[in-house]
């Protein structure tokens, strides 16, 4: 291998080690730290540690107002889709550490970042 | 030289798409429902997604069945009926609803009466978590209360009817039909195939398989004075049911009562237990020996479940001790 491709071999796995690093910083910053709890009516629904989401997915959360779709993925949440009348969830986009909790008034759902407690259920 | 640079890049991409994807294979669906008056929570783990979908809506249906037959509150359902007309007749019922009230009288008889499918006067009368709420008359207290009613209930499995042999008789399954349906349910997902899940019917919990090869489930029990969780169970094939003073209650003249009534006295339970959870392979088994240790107390309570094969209990009395069955250890119970 002469000199020259020794040197561009290096400046293209250089550039790609920094391009993945600047991806992994801006992904890690829209992550959230904690888990996201759903809560309907001040009932705990879900506690979901959004760091161990394989594959992303989506919750239909039923009330008796109406229904709630919850996008899951590896780190983010947010509400896709909602019947209630002001769509104030749907247009919060996804939650991060900087912003308020995702509440959907007329369901009463809110959405929030609770220190995590690596549990699978609550009995109640 | 052009072929060994193309070599690099392309071990470099597959590096990079092994980092990014992760493992995958596994699916999780999940979805919550409204109906027992709560939120059944369904998380259903495996390879084929529009088979776990599949699977919801399947366990939809038999949630939907189970109510509709068995709530005491509807006014239309099956069993609804049956309290209006089995006063000395009898009276045929579907194969599910007969089930229910046979799985009830069961512990009903198992626990003397601790759990008791035959307060439905009591426990309509009082209406605790409801605006009706109310505290019985004296009159009313005294001619419901103290019966041992169970053996009032006359099946007849040939027939599957149902007979009540005192007008003090009204069947209320809102301490088991819950139980029931996840137990349902829980048959219905492993006959199907799917043997990783968690159901979560409104705080009965059903934990089916393990979470991982090497690491069972943990279930919170929650603190039943408030806030966060007290304590968690790790467990695999098992349901989790907790039976709590603070589950559902209302203030009637300044005085906040619960809705867990003791038939004995007709009034809401005063064992000294703010909340008693059952491990156990069956659900139903679990909701209503749950109810059964809150109304014995810590003490009766424990010593009933010591005597029964493949059941544990986790007691927590109004100091805030904790105390558990012998099959309780380190292991499986973390004090949080």
């Amino acid at each position: 291998m002469s000199k020259r491709a020794v040197v561009i071999s290096a400046v293209i796995i250089g550039a790609a080690v920094v391009i993945l690093a600047v991806i992994s910083v801006l992904l890690m910053s829209a992550r959230v730290d904690g888990d996201a709890c759903i809560y309907s009516d001040g009932k705990l629904l879900y506690r979901i540690n959004l760091d161990a989401v394989t594959e992303p997915y989506e919750l239909v959360i039923e009330c008796e107002g109406g229904s709630n779709t919850v996008r899951v993925e590896q780190g983010r949440i947010c509400v896709i889709d909602a019947d209630c009348p002001d769509k104030t969830c749907v247009n919060s986009g996804w939650l991060s550490r900087d912003i308020m909790p995702i509440i959907c008034l007329p369901h009463r759902l809110e959405i929030r970042l609770e220190q995590g407690s690596g549990l699978d259920g609550v009995s109640q | 030289m052009k072929k060994r640079i193309v070599s690099m890049l392309l071990a470099l991409s597959v590096a990079i798409a092994v980092c990014t994807c992760g493992c995958e294979g596994e699916k999780r669906v999940s979805e919550t429902i409204y109906v027992f008056d709560t939120f059944l929570t369904l998380t259903l783990y495996g390879d084929d997604t529009e088979k776990l979908k599949t699977a919801i809506q399947e366990t939809k249906n038999i949630t939907d069945s189970i109510q509709s037959c068995a709530s005491a509150r509807d006014e239309s359902s099956e069993l609804s009926a049956l309290n209006k007309s089995a006063y000395e007749k009898d009276i045929q019922t579907s194969k599910l609803l007969y089930d229910i009230i046979k799985t009830g009288l069961y512990y009903s008889e198992l626990t003397n009466g601790a759990f008791d499918i035959t307060l439905g006067y009591l426990t309509s009368e009082w209406a605790i978590g409801t605006e009706n709420a109310r505290v019985p008359s004296e009159e009313f207290i005294e001619r419901y209360s103290g019966r041992n009613d169970r053996s009032a209930v006359i099946l007849n499995d040939e027939n599957r009817t149902v007979r009540f042999t005192s007008d003090t008789v009204s069947i209320d399954l809102g301490g088991v039909a819950k139980g029931y349906a996840a137990e349902k349910t829980q048959q219905y997902l492993l006959s199907v195939g799917i043997t990783k899940a968690i159901l979560d019917f409104g705080g009965n919990i059903v934990a089916i398989g393990s979470k991982s090869a090497d690491s069972s489930w943990k279930i919170g029990i929650k603190n039943p004075l408030g806030g966060n969780t007290f304590a968690a169970v790790s467990c695999e094939n098992k349901a989790v049911v907790t039976s709590g003073s603070y589950e559902r209650r209302s203030v009637i003249d300044g005085v906040s009562y619960h809705h867990i009534l003791d038939g004995t006295t007709g009034y809401p339970a005063q064992s000294g237990v703010l909340s008693a959870t059952i491990i156990a392979d069956s659900s139903a088994a679990a909701d209503c020996l749950s109810t059964a240790v809150f109304v014995l107390g810590a003490e009766k309570g424990l010593e009933l479940i010591e005597g029964l094969d493949g059941v544990e209990a986790v007691v927590i009395d109004d100091a805030m001790n904790v105390r558990s069955t012998s099959g309780i250890n380190g292991d499986i119970l973390e004090i949080l």
